[in-house]
């Protein structure tokens, strides 16, 4: 009789846990969390912002939003440009972004709070220097180059990281270089 | 009592390789006088204690995870690592404890009381909440602040020293006070925010000629 006693106790308790996790995880559900995303499709092409004999300055804006219920955070967020010697060899890179509303050009990404269902824009910057001295003549039959956009996001869940990919065109290149 | 005048001090931006004794005495200067009250803001007094953490290195417990999903979604302890660090620094049963004792009081229209028993959960600043380079950080509230204004009044020789916790939104308190200070009356002092933005870099105020326009 004891046994059976002590039984439907520890039944009742571990089916009170189990209704009180089950009732907070579909609480969890139907309260979301952020989703930031990047939305690449609606990007700008690169245009001109800076020539000189050696280096050529582009940006491109790319539009974000939470699509989430929460707000989000971007807690860091950098581009990471993809142009390895095997296919070009005589361009280096130099990327970063920032948020338009707190331009900076120091490479660093002020950390941000991304309300549900706001957004903004992102300015992507690219440098392409010409590694023998002359950017006309080092950035011709420049390749379509990737573009990562990375960022580290937080909102009620673990931090994670996102990649969005845009792409450098090489009629971007040209237009800006008039070559 | 007569109007006083509030000095704020600019500074570079002080980390956890500062001492914020020194730097109060460097950048202060012959500014501070032995009549004068200095005050600094408890955020770089945290940060000079390097009392500062990155989500990178909290490991959110099951109870971070469940009572975060209970508070607005504005505040620091909505996210899993800012109620993480209000753990780490008062414990996860207490800051649990008093999270549910801190909803039943609420039933009965008293608030605040979480925020009372688990001190540092009020004091943290969550991400973004902090100006660069710490905008990717977690800052506690600070420690020992009684102490750290004894000391600060040692080194400077000013009349007395207080932590203070200010912002634009009219909310002041004084967090910890030098020997014979009297906290609330430095709250009401400071209740307009002389320390201004995080980017106007002046998280030191002294309280010129305190002493003189209180006695006389």
């Amino acid at each position: 009789m004891i046994i059976l006693t002590i039984v439907d106790i520890c039944m009742t308790i571990i089916g009170v846990i189990a209704i009180g996790y089950l009732a907070f995880r579909i609480f969890a559900k139907m309260q979301g969390d952020e989703r930031i995303v990047f939305q690449t499709k609606k990007h700008t092409n690169f245009r001109l912002e800076d020539i000189s004999f050696d280096k050529v300055h582009l940006v491109a804006e790319v539009p974000y939003k939470n699509l989430g219920k929460q707000n989000g955070t971007i807690m860091d967020c950098f581009a990471r440009a993809y142009l390895p010697r095997e296919q070009f060899d005589t361009v280096s890179v130099e990327t970063w972004v920032c948020d338009v509303k707190r331009k900076r050009s120091d490479n660093y990404w002020e950390s941000v709070i991304i309300e549900a269902n706001k957004g903004g824009l992102v300015e992507v910057h690219l440098i392409l220097k010409g590694l023998n001295g002359n950017i006309r003549d080092d950035a011709q039959y420049f390749p379509h180059m990737s573009v990562d956009i990375i960022a580290q996001i937080v909102g009620r869940s673990d931090w994670h990281m996102t990649k969005s990919r845009i792409v450098l065109h090489p009629d971007d290149v040209s237009r800006a270089l008039a070559i | 009592m007569a109007k006083l005048s509030l000095q704020p001090v600019h500074t570079r931006i002080l980390t956890e390789y500062d001492d914020i004794v020194n730097a109060i005495a460097y950048y202060g200067g012959d500014d501070i006088g032995s009549e004068d009250i200095v005050c600094v803001a408890e955020t770089v007094v945290a940060i000079t204690q390097g009392r500062v953490t990155r989500p990178e290195e909290l490991k959110p417990s099951w109870q971070a995870r469940l009572l975060n999903r209970f508070v607005p979604k504005e505040g620091s302890m909505a996210s899993i690592y800012g109620m993480q660090a209000a753990m780490d620094a008062e414990g996860e049963w207490k800051t649990m404890f008093w999270f549910v004792v801190g909803a039943i009081a609420k039933l009965f229209k008293k608030r605040g009381v979480f925020y009372k028993h688990v001190r540092q959960a009020s004091l943290i600043d969550d991400v973004t909440g902090t100006m660069p380079p710490y905008d990717k950080h977690i800052v506690y509230g600070p420690a020992n602040a009684d102490k750290l204004c004894d000391k600060i009044v040692k080194k400077t020789g000013a009349y007395g020293a207080v932590v203070a916790d200010v912002n634009d939104l009219k909310r002041s308190a004084v967090l910890g006070a030098s020997r014979g200070i009297n906290p609330k009356e430095i709250a009401r002092i400071l209740i307009d925010n002389p320390f201004g933005n995080d980017s106007q870099m002046t998280p030191i105020v002294i309280i010129k000629d305190y002493a003189n326009v209180r006695n006389g």
